[in-house]
């Protein structure tokens, strides 16, 4: 009786002490650390300064911009995506990959699983331009 | 046990109480000392990680905010959106930071463009970066003097707001107007001679047509425009709370 009465105890404190490690755990590790929400930040930068460029670029051939060019039709699509890929490639930093999408196709890399990434939408005349960036 | 706890004499009672205290005194001591040393370590630990994030989310809220301020179109360095005057750009200072682009003035900022430090406040030792992606423009004088094959037209290589167009035809040949697209913008019925500014659409590729009585060799047309040369840079800023 003795020794149920004593290990009771060590067991309420043991059951405290497991709580508290717990709470612990939860703050060191569940707190989204501030460097991924510093790479989402500057990621989200780099795709928003990649389509503000891009959409006040002059087009190759016709249109009005760059962005417009590209989402006219399927033909002006297929003429443009590498040279905009080139484009694209060259306004972002080296270590950005990148994924552009628009209605007549996509451009750029698949986008991996589990990554960090910024990302911005862009309205045309002719209809959206999506760009998705993230760290190679 | 089918007695009640009045049954139990007091001699037993007493040694019953004082051990069953004794034996659990030490282990609650403990205990109590675990607990403690659990419930610190929590505490520290979360105050920790409260003051990190808060830190961080204000240091990056800074400096986001301020280059956002600095890459808008309504800053006094920047051209258009995301592209910068460099010539405005030699003229800011860590006070016009605090003053025009709204850094908070107990903040250490830094501004670089392409690792060039053009604007700095108070002293940064570590602090949060954020880098934008900016273009600068320069504009370069280009010059094209057409040879009219099957018509008399050129379309501009390049799109441009303005250009100088000298026309000097040679003897025996009236030029009568000149359309830039659809739109006539020089006619004149005595013939067209000399240096005329045009200002045109840079939404589109400007073809201009002239309409001319005679031969037309090269060189009697000579077009001159500001081509627009980008270069991509990078705008560093950091901010240290």
């Amino acid at each position: 009786m003795n020794r149920g009465q004593a290990s009771i105890t060590i067991v309420e404190a043991g059951i405290g002490i497991l709580l508290l490690l717990g709470i612990t755990f939860a703050f060191t590790l569940g707190v989204p650390s501030a460097d991924s929400a510093k790479t989402e930040t500057q990621l989200d930068r780099y795709a928003d300064d990649a389509t503000t460029l891009l959409a006040n670029e002059p087009p190759r051939h016709q249109d009005q911009t760059r962005l417009s060019e590209i989402t006219a039709s399927q033909e002006a699509f297929d003429r443009e995506k590498d040279e905009l890929a080139g484009r694209v490639a060259e306004i972002l930093p080296d270590n950005v990959m990148f994924r552009l999408e628009t209605q007549y196709g996509t451009l750029g890399y698949p986008l991996p699983d589990d990554v960090t990434a910024g990302e911005s939408t862009v309205l045309t005349p002719n209809g959206e331009v999506h760009l998705e960036v993230w760290y190679a | 046990m089918s007695r009640s706890r009045d049954d139990i004499p007091q001699a037993e009672r007493s040694r019953q109480n004082s051990g069953r205290g004794q034996t659990e005194l030490p282990a609650l001591g403990i205990a109590f000392l675990f607990l403690t040393v659990a419930l610190l370590i929590t505490v520290a630990a979360a105050d920790t990680a409260f003051t990190a994030a808060d830190r961080d989310a204000i240091e990056r809220q800074a400096a986001v905010s301020l280059s956002d301020e600095l890459v808008d179109e309504q800053s006094s360095v920047a051209a258009r959106q995301n592209v910068l005057n460099e010539s405005a750009l030699d003229q800011l200072s860590g006070t016009k930071l605090v003053e025009e682009h709204g850094l908070d003035d107990d903040h250490a900022a830094t501004v670089q463009l392409d690792g060039e430090t053009v604007a700095e406040h108070g002293e940064v030792t570590d602090g949060t970066t954020i880098e934008r992606i900016v273009s600068q423009e320069s504009y370069e004088l280009e010059r094209l003097e057409p040879a009219f094959a099957d018509s008399l037209s050129v379309s501009l290589p390049r799109r441009t707001d303005a250009v100088t167009l000298t026309l000097s035809p040679p003897p025996g040949t009236t030029v009568r107007s000149v359309r830039a697209n659809n739109e006539t913008v020089l006619k004149s019925e005595d013939g067209l001679d000399g240096s005329f500014e045009l200002s045109l659409s840079t939404l589109s590729t400007t073809t201009l047509w002239f309409e001319a009585a005679g031969s037309m060799p090269r060189g009697s047309v000579e077009i001159e425009y500001l081509a627009t040369e980008t270069q991509k840079s990078t705008l560093t800023v950091t901010v240290d709370e």
